[in-house]
This record gives C-alpha cells, structure tokens and sequence, in this order.
C-alpha cells in the first residue's frame, strides 16, 4: 500500500513506515506541516517500504531526504530498514518513530544508521521542532543513550585497524555531559560552545556509531568468510 | 596418622605414664612421722613446733643416728664421688631400715612409728608440686606439635615436652622422700633426671638457633646439638657410674674421670644456659622491624630465661660454687613451670608456633575423655571393694546417677554431627537458593555442619567436586561459587576424610546444582512471563494509548501522555528490576530540563560529580522519578515560577531532594488539590517523606528516602525486544 504523493509544487521527498493508520496519518499531516515541499509516501510494513525503496533505486523523481520509520512492524523490525537506507541512500535521514524511548532499541537503531528518533506521542508543535532539528543535523541525545554510546566506546575503542571511530575528548565531553542528565543546550553552555556546536559532536558521534557498528559488522563478515576483504562501503 | 587429636592423646598418654609410674614409687617408699630439719649441724625432729634432738632410727635393737646428710635434699650437694657413695650407702642402709619390721624414730627417747610404704596419699606436698607442673608442660607442647607437626621449631618444642615428666619425675621422688630411699633408686631417679634435663636444655638452644629466624646455619645447628647432646649423656652416665667405678679404669672409669674433671652436668647446664641467653639477644636483634615475632619471642624468650635461669640460680649455681641451696629443691622445679606459662600465653596471644585455637580445643577435649575414663576407674575399684550387699545398691546409684551424668558430659567431649536426611534437604536447598554474594558462605556453614572441621581455609584454585588431600588430613572441596575450600581435620581432628566423605559432598553438590538449575529455570519463565507482559502492554495497549493522544484535544490528550509514560515506566520496571541511581537521576533532570526549556523556565540543578554505582530497585526509581515529574509539572502549571532549583545529597543512607521554585508559592493548607498528596503516599511507599516548606518567595519542596538496601551494581539490566 504505498501510496506515491503527487509532485506538484515538490522539492523532495520523505517515506513513513508506520503500521498504525492513525499514527500514521497524523505523522503525515505532522510532515505536511513542517515541510510543505515534502512529498509523503507511506507504507505499513517492511515489504511494502522494501518494494518503494526499489523503485527509488531504479529511478527515482524527487530526492529521498528523509524516512519516519517505526521499529516494531508486522513483519519484521524497522532496524533492517535503517539499515538498507543507511547503505543505500546516506543522504537521507532515517528517524525512528517510536513510543519507548528504551536505550537499547534506540543505541541499535543508531547503530544501524539512525540519523535520529522521536516519540510518536509527543504534540505536533514538538514534534515539528525537533524533525526540523533532526533534518538539519541536530539529532537528539538522552542521558541513556549518551551512556550506551560511552560503554560503548570504551568497551570497543577501535572496532578495526581501517576505521578511525574513536572518540575525542571533546566528544567524551559532551556524552559524559549528557550522560549525567544535561540537555544540549546546557552541556553547550557548561563547555562555552554554542548548541549548534554541540548537536554537530552529536551528529558525528551518531556517525561513529554508524561507522564502527557497519565496521564491525564487516569484519565479522570477513572473519567468516562471507565478504572478500576489502569491502567498499557506499 | 598426624591427627592432632592422636598427637595430643599419645603426648598425654607418655606424660601420664611417667607421672603414674612417678606416684606408684613414691608411694612405695617408706616414711617417717616426724619432720627432721638441720640446726647447727645436727639433726632433730618437730614435734609440736619444739627442734627436739638427737634423732635416731631403731630397728632389732639396732640404732643409726640421723645425720644431716641423710635429711640433704639434693644428692648434687655432694662434691665428689666419694662422699657422693657415702651418701647412697647411708641411703641404702636407712631405707632398709625403715621397711623392716619394728622399725621406729627414736627423738629424744620417744618413739615414733615408721611406715614401711607411705601410699599414694602419703606422697607429701613437695612431691606433687614437683610432678604436677611436668604434666602440664607435656600438655602445652602437646598442642604445639598437633598444630603444626611438621615444622622443626614445633618438634623441638614438643621435644622439650616429652623430656620435662622426665626431668620432673624423678626429682619429685628423690626430693620428696622421708628421710631415705634406696641408694640405688636414687641413683636411677637422679640419672634420669640429669639426662633428661641437660637434654632438655640442649633442645631450649637448638630452638632458639631457628626460632622465630634461623640465625645458626642448619649445617651448624643439628651436628652441634648430636654433639652436646652426647655430651650430656656422656657426663650423666659418668655421674651414674661414679658410685661403683673409681675414675680413670677403663671406659666407665674414662665417663666417671671425664665427668669429675668437667664438672658435670651442673657446668653443662649453666653454659647451656648462657647459649641460651646469646641465643635469645641474636633473635632479639634478627627480629627488628617485624614487632608480632619480636613481642612473641620477648615472650617466650623472657619466661625461659626466667624459669631455667632461676632454677639454675637456685638450684645448680650454690651446688657449683659449693654452698648450700637457699630454698628447697621442690620450690625451684615450679619455676620450670614458667617456660610452658609463657609459652602458653604466646600461644595464645601471639599464634606462637603457628598454634590453632583449636588446639586448645582439642586438649580440653582428650582432658575431658581422659577425666572420664579416670571416674569410670574409679568406679569400678569403688565396686570392686564394696562386696555383699553393698554392691547392689551401688549398682542402683550408678544406674541412676553416674550413667547419665556420663552420656551428658562425653557428648560435650565428643560430639558427632550427623545431620537426617530432611535437615540435610533444608540445608541444600538454603545454599542453592542462596543470593550469589551469600552461597560460598552458606556452603562452608553446611559443610562444618558436616564434617565438623578444626579449619576451613579458602584456596585460590578451581576444584570440581571434592578431592581428599594430605593423606586424609585435609579434603579440597570446590563451592557452588566457584571457589574452593579446603576442610582439614574432620570430626574436631578426631577423624581423617575417608573416600564415603567425598561421595557425601559430591552427592549434595549435585542435589545442590539440580536445585540451582531448577530455580533459574523458574526464573527464566517468569522473567520470559514478565517480558511477554512488557510486549503485550507496548503493543496493545501503547498503541492504543497513542491511538488516543492523536485524536484528543487538551487535558484528555495530557492525561493520555501521562499515561504512556506510566506505561514506559512500568515496562522497564518489569524487564529490568533495578536501575544504577545515578542514570535514575539523570534521566528525570534530562526530562526535567527539556520540559522547562519548552516552557521558557530556567533550571539550577547541578549534575552529580560522579556516577554512583548503586542499583536502584524499581519501586524506587519509580516513586522517585514520578515524585519529581508531578513536583516539577506542578510547577509549571500553578506557580508562575521563572526558575526551578534542585539540590540532590546522597549521604549515607538518605538520599534528599530539595526542589524550590521563586513562583507563587503554595498557599498553607492547599497542598491536596495540587497532586503534593500524591507525591508524599509515592515517597511513603518506599519509606521515604515529603517535606513541604514555605518560603517567602516561591515553595520548596524536600524529597527524601532510604538508600540503605541498595545493591552496588551486579549486571546490565536484561533487555526486551519489541515488536509484534
């Protein structure tokens, strides 16, 4: 059921994979409202998000810049599909619609290349916010992501010889920072830089993420003989 | 076998052997019933306090005068061999007096009877205070081998305490004696004792050489020791031969000319001593810088100088020079006494010799089986000499008295723990379920119960099951914990571990890990019933929830938010049971902040310095973080406030919250309409309490609660996936 949005009048585009139809419609009418250059399509499951993301890679109208994806859907968890975007279109931003903001769930889904996350029952002022923010590089951290992220690191300091994704004390700043339970704008202040400053390190410690999980990944597959070694990354 | 129990029976059997060998001579000896002393050179009787003289013993008609010789307490009195023979003829002469019939005192023409054999209560006063001290040295050594049999200093100990009845004995007949005993007894008595004792010195030097430092080489100490040792021997047998052998013929001559021309064990005693004391200052010096060696050698050291050294001074030096003995011989062997009351002492305060607790144990356990067995001897002797009638009716005393009183007292004295097959269940199954932190210790509890070890030590290495190790004496058993421990001298050292000991612990360790799989399994089902409630209520009632949140408007679709967010919650509580306090805390101040900056609200709330890793419970984090959110929703909603202020203390076992806003204030009495209530039943849920304060500007409120039964952190949280 994915529904294709007439172009008229568009610059871009964004998908929503969400099985619930109210949800759905009102994330709809959320990104009408934030965007109203943004084409919508939709789908309600993996299969159906598969088939439009083929067909954008067979040709696509519009540039893909952003997917509303939920994690829990009928036939399978939205991860795979972050992950499929995260190789296949970096240039567009996967957030994770969710209703649990439960670290483990979110920590893997930025791992898998989640460019952020919102909760879905949050009001549509809020929601607007923080998907501009998102769309503009400015993804969100809380105190529990922020410490998976660091247990994270310290625990893998260097997935491989290739990949340089530890972290610089700047950034250990800013997620011990956050970690203790301070907003972005707080921590900027506590360390005399702007938000903006700080939302980038946020941005590019998500990258890490993204990087060292995709890394790791890699060389797991390597180790097991399933990729011939060296493996570019798209 | 080194069982400690069969160490100190064996010691105490030796020692006792000695000591009833020592009482039944003494009692066959003869005795006088007048006291003799000398007063000016001549011998007279006490009779009713009057020094009444000449004595003089008759028998058939025959009369000796007593001479002050015969009355010398101490054969070493006598210089030479010669007035040495005299003595021991007189001795024999005297004694073979008083045994024969008709034999009487005769003090100033008043006759008073002899007894040919004094018995073993006629053994006086001095006899006693000689050989009782002889017992109580074995014993204190006794413990000191048991508790470390195969240590050199531990031996020589023991050593000592096997030649202390021996140099005991036979003073206590020799001096005691009334008036005389047969020379050639005496001859025996004193050898023994002059062997025994210079040995005995002998070994007091070798000890000190190696103990608490070995400050003599091992090459040094052992051929020196042979070497005085044989020559201690060597002038003690000269000693014994001198009364029938003149020095110089022969090889008894040689021993008999060597001894004269050395001075005999008396010079060997007093250098021995001075060894001893160059012995004790090298220890002294070798032992700065490690104070425990140096107090229990200060000690030890102190109590030997001052026992053998005042025996010597009281008893060997006077002889040596040649003057009298200023006190009696009986009063200088109690001060022998005083090497084994400071060894005890050390014993006991400074685990001199590596000594147990259980060693004192163990010897007040033989003592008592030993006391035992004396009664029931008793007993029966008691039996034997009441014939007739009177047997019967001590047949019905012991019957109804002395039987019972002995079942209560020997199981006091050996008492053996077999635990029923029911208790033994109770007991598997407290260890099995047993927190981690509390499973090796309840695991050793259980196996004291069983086995009743002198010692439980923990080793550092990996044991499956049980292994019977040192022969018996010890058993390594590996705990549910991973650990091992290793049990040594079962039964209270009564016993060794046999192989039915290590089926028994194998057995309960494999009931022991039934039962723990058993319990993780159940647990693994609840926690899998837990999570599938965790997904059930996402899945149905969250969507529905958000469902709802879309189409309402206004407080509705706040109270729908409320709701979701109670539901977030209480997931979690139900996945992972415990939070680490300090990601708690941060949580609530993430969401805390981000909701004022939404509001346009200022907050001062420090972050705290550094992450604590006690676990909260769920209730805990639950009543807390929903204690604040109210707080702070309250806040924004009603008090028009322009800035929250949070001060966290987590001190000791309380932890406070202080939340102050510089709103409006809460009107006194208002609290109920304001949600404060349900703030204060969260905090008396987890025994905490609301405090409401009223400030001039603006309300404060004060949060506080026990942290007390907080874990430090075990384990991540176990996670849950989503999903249908």
């Amino acid at each position: 059921m994915a529904v294709e949005a007439e172009s008229g009048g568009m610059t871009r585009q964004c998908l929503v994979v969400e099985d619930q139809e109210s949800v759905r419609a009102w994330l709809v009418h959320a990104l009408h409202e934030t965007f109203p250059d943004m084409a919508v399509a939709q789908a309600s499951n993996l299969a159906e998000a598969r088939r439009w993301l083929d067909g954008q890679e067979r040709g696509a109208t519009l540039p893909f810049t952003m997917a509303l994806i939920d994690l829990g859907l009928p036939d399978g968890s939205g991860i795979d599909l972050l992950r499929h975007i995260a190789a296949r279109h970096p240039a567009t931003t996967a957030i994770v619609a969710t209703i649990y903001d439960d670290d483990a769930h979110l920590f893997d889904a930025i791992a898998a290349g989640a460019g952020g996350y919102l909760l879905k029952d949050r009001d549509a002022a809020t929601l607007s916010t923080l998907l501009r923010r998102m769309e503009a590089g400015e993804p969100p951290l809380s105190p529990s992501i922020a410490w998976r992220m660091m247990q994270h690191f310290q625990e893998r300091p260097r997935a491989s010889r290739r990949d340089e994704a530890g972290l610089t004390p700047r950034e250990v700043e800013v997620l011990t920072l956050i970690s203790a339970g301070m907003t972005t704008t707080e921590a900027a202040q506590k360390l005399g830089l702007t938000p903006h400053t700080v939302t980038s390190y946020i941005k590019i410690l998500y990258q890490k993420l993204n990087v060292q999980s995709r890394a790791e990944a890699t060389l797991a597959a390597v180790e097991r003989g399933l990729v011939a070694p060296p493996s570019p990354l798209r | 076998m080194l069982v400690p129990v069969n160490i100190v029976r064996a010691m105490l059997l030796l020692g006792f052997a000695v000591a009833v060998a020592a009482v039944w001579i003494g009692a066959l000896q003869p005795a006088t019933s007048v006291a003799l002393v000398e007063r000016e050179g001549a011998v007279v009787a006490l009779v009713d306090g009057q020094a009444i003289g000449p004595v003089e013993l008759e028998q058939a008609g025959r009369g000796v005068r007593i001479q002050p010789m015969d009355i010398a307490k101490d054969s070493d009195e006598f210089g030479n061999a010669a007035a040495l023979n005299h003595f021991y003829q007189r001795q024999t002469l005297l004694a073979a007096m008083l045994r024969a019939p008709g034999a009487s005192l005769v003090v100033a023409g008043q006759r008073y009877p002899v007894d040919a054999r004094r018995g073993i209560l006629g053994n006086p006063l001095s006899f006693w205070l000689i050989l009782i001290p002889g017992l109580l040295g074995i014993a204190v050594s006794a413990i000191v081998l048991a508790a470390e049999p195969k240590s050199m200093p531990n031996r020589l100990v023991a050593l000592t305490g096997l030649l202390f009845p021996f140099v005991v004995a036979g003073s206590s007949i020799a001096i005691s004696r009334s008036l005389a005993i047969d020379g050639e007894l005496y001859r025996w008595l004193m050898s023994s004792h002059e062997i025994a004792g210079t040995l005995f010195a002998v070994v007091m030097v070798a000890l000190f050489c190696i103990y608490p430092r070995r400050i003599v080489s091992t090459r040094l100490v052992w051929p020196g020791t042979v070497i005085v040792a044989l020559w201690a021997v060597v002038t003690a047998t000269g000693r014994f031969l001198e009364w029938t052998n003149p020095p110089g013929d022969g090889l008894a001559g040689t021993l008999v000319w060597l001894r004269e021309t050395t001075g005999g064990s008396q010079v060997l005693v007093t250098l021995l001593f001075l060894a001893l004391c160059a012995a004790l200052i090298a220890q002294f010096r070798s032992t700065r810088g490690d104070p425990l060696a140096r107090a229990a050698l200060t000690w030890f050291g102190l109590s030997v100088v001052l026992g053998a050294g005042g025996f010597i001074a009281l008893l060997a030096v006077p002889n040596l020079v040649g003057a009298r003995a200023v006190v009696d011989g009986s009063f200088g062997f109690p001060l022998l006494l005083l090497i084994y009351a400071g060894l005890t002492f050390g014993l006991l305060r400074y685990r001199l010799f590596e000594a147990k607790t259980w060693s004192f144990r163990i010897l007040f356990a033989v003592c008592g089986t030993a006391a035992l067995w004396l009664v029931d001897a008793a007993m029966i002797y008691g039996l034997g000499l009441d014939q007739g009638p009177a047997l019967g009716l001590s047949l019905i005393l012991v019957g109804l008295g002395y039987q019972p009183a002995r079942a209560a007292l020997s199981s006091r004295f050996a008492r053996r723990s077999e635990l029923r097959r029911s208790e033994m269940f109770a007991a598997v199954m407290e260890v099995a379920f047993a927190p981690p932190a509390a499973r090796a210790a309840r695991w050793q509890a259980l196996m004291r119960r069983l086995f009743d070890p002198l010692e439980i030590t923990t080793q550092d290495l990996e044991t499956r099951s049980a292994r019977i190790a040192e022969e018996g004496v010890a058993m390594l058993v590996g705990d549910p914990a991973g650990g091992t421990a290793r049990l040594a001298y079962p039964g209270r050292g009564t016993r060794l571990f046999a192989p039915d000991d290590r089926q028994l612990v194998e057995e309960i360790a494999a009931l022991c890990g039934q039962a723990a799989d058993a319990l993780q399994s159940y647990e693994r089902g609840a926690a899998d019933e837990r999570k599938r409630m965790a997904q059930d209520l996402h899945d149905d009632i969250g969507a529905r929830l958000l469902s709802g949140i879309h189409v309402a408007d206004g407080p509705v679709k706040s109270l729908l938010q409320d709701a979701l967010r109670d539901i977030r919650t209480l997931v979690t509580g139900l996945i992972g049971e415990s939070a680490p306090l300090s990601r708690v805390i941060a949580d609530i101040r993430h969401e805390t902040a981000s909701r004022l900056e939404a509001a346009g609200m200022e907050l001062d709330w420090p972050i705290l310095p550094q992450a604590t890793g006690q676990l909260m419970p769920y209730h805990h984090s639950k009543a807390i973080t929903s204690a604040i959110r109210e707080a702070v929703t309250n806040m924004i909603r009603h008090a028009d406030a322009r800035r929250l202020t949070v001060r966290m203390t987590l001190s000791g076992d309380t932890g406070t919250i202080e939340i102050s806003d510089d709103g409006l204030g809460i009107a006194v009495g208002a609290e109920h309409g304001t949600g404060l209530t349900g703030i204060a039943g969260r905090l008396a849920g987890i025994g905490g309490a609301l405090t409401i304060e009223y400030p001039a500007v603006g309300a404060q409120l004060t949060l506080s609660w026990p942290l007390d039964a907080y874990r430090p952190r075990e384990a991540v949280p176990t996670e849950v996936s989503y999903g249908r």
